[in-house]
């Protein structure tokens, strides 16, 4: 009797399994077949305003970018606290709240946003998109970190106290760069994350047709456009909707990998 | 090994292998007791044989100290308590040896020179060489060489045997009448001290070769 | 005189209903190796642990009378209880070192693992570190297996090798009292005794104390040996007499093997 229930057990999760493998590969096809078609060379060199997505890629990079130089410090700085400073009934607070936000709908932080940022400044921007992506990216810094933090071996860090070295120095020398390994790719992961959000995008920084520097106004994302062109009734808008997509796509696998290349090669 | 257990066991080593010279000694001069016939000589053989008793206790409570505090194993264990039995024997190889001395010194004029030059020497002699060989197999760590040494005390304890007898032989052929009975009886309860020591020497040799070699402990009746 | 004196010593851990360790007076003698043996749970390591406030790590334990440490300039004893601020507790951690159950080397170069402490101090001259951190290995008897690669990371060194780095990274601070937590019970026979010889050598310039498991390792390097029950110091004396003579019956007992 329960050698029949081991094979039904076995045939139903293979098929599960086989089922969400069919779903991804129809995706994964669908998205290469049609982005294909649609890609040249010129997608790169031209702006949105001339039919290419080269003003929409950069625009996408640099916000992720600051968000990342404002959620990465803020977010290992609170991480470290969690593992090392912090004790008790506090740490378990603010880990919870962590995360819960981890959680939180990304078009809520989008509107949070818009309302403490786009409306003060009278207007989309840049700033407000990266606002939003760091928002999105902190709690999953703080875990990350947290988490990396807490495997390394507890006499590693009273071996350095034993030799006289303040807390701070050990966390610096030793416990960081014992963890290296697992935080950095936890911070690729978590830019690889947000380089694809659109909804915390949607109010905040719009996007943009032209190729710009200039954060205080709407800003070209990547992922905004992906939506607009695919609303757009014309078939060149869907078919470049298509192409980017495809680019997106290729953009989070590629970071996503080299995250594993970086712990195989040093774990 | 740590140096410093390494370094008491060759200490605890030396000190018997000094006892053993002595006891070597003792009865090389006996001997030549033996071949001049000299009462005085014989007499200063007791030399050698002094505080033997505490010598050999002060080892055993060395050795003590070693199990209690190094817990030994395998080859160790086996040298180590080896060494704790042969302080024993050597105890009683030099206890004979002052018998020998006591009954000696009284009787040796008794005996005629046939006797002591044909038999008494030469197994006396047989017996120092015993002693010589129990020496050398306890200052050797070469098991191979343990071996050789051991089969060459075998034959020198059983002609120290062979010669005791004959010598047996000798002596009641000299005696003669009941009346001496006793007397010769005396020196030769004396001069088999002698073999005896050649015994002691074959069980010290017995142990040595468990300790080195290996097999089981049995140190013969 | 002993480098170090406990009196009276009394130990609970944060919000614990009893106390770890009560009322220990034992003296931890200069150039000696001093062990401390009992069965799990009974308190040594608690007890070595407190000799260089590593307690202090954790917050809300409870420490009772005095642990005095003697000051080789001036030959008071000195109670390392009374120590609050962050520079002297760096002081006594440089003058009191530990060794712990398990390697712990850190993620850098070999060179740059046993310079640590002394970076740490303020040495800063490469010289005066190269000479320090070459001597500091050589005390450790690890120079020679690692003279050629002391840039390459210490992670790549063996149980026995990374053991020993890290007795040297102590040794290299030039510690009055070294502190040894188990240090051989993670390691194979022949590194043991490898190990246990570098103790033996050490006690010439270094007071040691060492926890352990092994009653066998107790008896063969230690001078003085402490045996502990359930936090209290059952009997202290010469080595050659707890396992020869022991006073007290809990003692015969532990080292026959009749419990614990």
């Amino acid at each position: 009797m329960r050698l029949l229930l081991n094979k039904i057990v076995l045939l139903l999760s293979t098929v599960s399994a086989l089922i969400g493998l069919a779903f991804l590969a129809w995706i994964l096809f669908t998205l290469v077949g049609k982005g294909l078609s649609s890609l040249h060379f010129s997608l790169f060199l031209n702006d949105l305003i001339d039919g290419g997505l080269r003003n929409l890629i950069v625009g996408q990079f640099i916000m992720a970018g600051i968000a990342s130089l404002i959620g990465i410090p803020l977010g290992m700085m609170a991480g470290i606290y969690l593992q090392e400073y912090g004790s008790g009934r506090y740490v378990r607070l603010i880990r919870d709240l962590s995360d819960i936000m981890m959680s939180a709908p990304s078009i809520v932080i989008g509107a949070f946003v818009y309302a403490i940022v786009v409306v003060p400044m009278h207007g989309t921007s840049g700033i407000a998109g990266s606002i939003a992506l760091s928002i999105m990216m902190i709690p999953i810094v703080i875990n990350t970190t947290d988490n990396m933090l807490s495997l390394v071996p507890r006499e590693l860090r009273e071996a350095g106290i034993a030799l006289g070295a303040s807390k701070y120095r050990v966390i610096l020398d030793i416990i960081i760069k014992a963890a290296k390994v697992g935080i950095m790719t936890g911070l690729l992961l978590s830019f690889a994350r947000i380089i694809g959000e659109t909804a915390p995008l949607l109010f905040t920084s719009e996007t943009s047709n032209y190729f710009s520097v200039d954060l205080t106004e709407a800003y070209p994302s990547l992922t905004v456009s992906i939506y607009a062109l695919a609303n757009d009734p014309t078939s060149s808008s869907r078919d470049l909707a298509w192409a980017a997509s495809f680019i997106l796509t290729m953009m989070v696998l590629m970071i996503n990998l080299l995250g594993r290349y970086i712990t195989r090669k040093k774990g | 090994m740590l140096k410093t257990y390494s370094n008491q066991l060759d200490e605890i080593n030396e000190k018997i292998v000094v006892i053993a010279n002595n006891i070597l000694e003792a009865n090389n001069v006996i001997l030549n007791g033996l071949v001049e016939c000299d009462k005085d000589l014989l007499d200063s053989a007791k030399e050698s044989l002094k505080n033997m008793s505490s010598k050999t206790t002060e080892i055993d409570n060395n050795i003590i100290k070693m199990l209690a505090l190094y817990s030994p194993e395998a080859r160790d264990l086996r040298l180590v308590v080896s060494l704790f039995k042969i302080t024993n024997e050597l105890l009683r190889a030099s206890s004979n040896t002052r018998s020998f001395i006591a009954g000696l010194s009284n009787y040796c004029t008794e005996l005629d020179t046939v006797t002591v030059k044909d038999f008494a020497v030469p197994m006396q002699k047989s017996t120092v060489d015993c002693l010589i060989t129990v020496v050398a197999m306890l200052k050797t760590t070469c098991s191979d060489e343990t071996q050789e040494l051991f089969n060459k005390l075998l034959i020198g304890e059983s002609k120290t045997d062979d010669l005791y007898e004959l010598l047996q032989e000798s002596v009641f052929k000299q005696a003669p009448n009941i009346e001496d009975f006793g007397k010769f009886t005396k020196i030769l309860s004396a001069l088999r001290k002698s073999e005896k020591i050649a015994d002691r020497s074959l069980d010290v040799g017995t142990l040595l070769l468990f300790a080195r070699v290996g097999g089981e402990m049995g140190v013969r009746e | 005189m002993p480098i170090m004196s406990i009196e009276d010593f009394s130990f609970t851990y944060a919000s614990a209903p009893a106390r770890s360790l009560s009322n220990i007076n034992l003296p931890i003698q200069k150039n000696c190796i001093t062990s401390l043996i009992g069965p799990s749970g009974c308190g040594k390591s608690t007890l070595l642990r407190s000799l260089n406030r590593m307690h202090d790590l954790y917050p809300n334990n409870e420490y009772e009378g005095k642990l005095m440490l003697l000051n080789q300039e001036n030959n008071e004893m000195e109670n390392i209880l009374d120590i609050k601020r962050e520079n002297e507790f760096i002081e006594l951690r440089q003058r009191v070192g530990m060794i712990f159950q398990k390697p712990t080397p850190f993620p850098m170069s070999i060179f740059d693992n046993v310079a640590y402490g002394l970076r740490i101090s303020g040495i800063k001259n490469k010289t005066e570190l190269k000479d320090r951190v070459e001597d500091a290995l050589k005390g450790s008897a690890l120079f020679g297996e690692v003279s050629d690669r002391m840039n390459k990371s210490a992670m790549g060194l063996s149980g026995g090798q990374q053991q020993r780095l890290c007795i040297a990274r102590a040794v290299a601070l030039k510690p009055e009292l070294l502190l040894f937590d188990e240090p051989t019970s993670a390691l194979d026979p022949i590194s043991t005794a490898a190990i246990e010889e570098l103790i033996v050598e050490l006690k010439k310039d270094i007071s040691i104390a060492i926890v352990t498991h092994n009653m066998q390792q107790a008896s063969r390097i230690s001078d003085y040996t402490a045996f502990m029950y359930l936090g209290d110091l059952v009997e202290y004396g010469e080595t050659e007499q707890i396992f020869l003579n022991p006073r007290e019956k809990k003692t015969e007992d532990y080292i026959t093997g009749r419990f614990g």
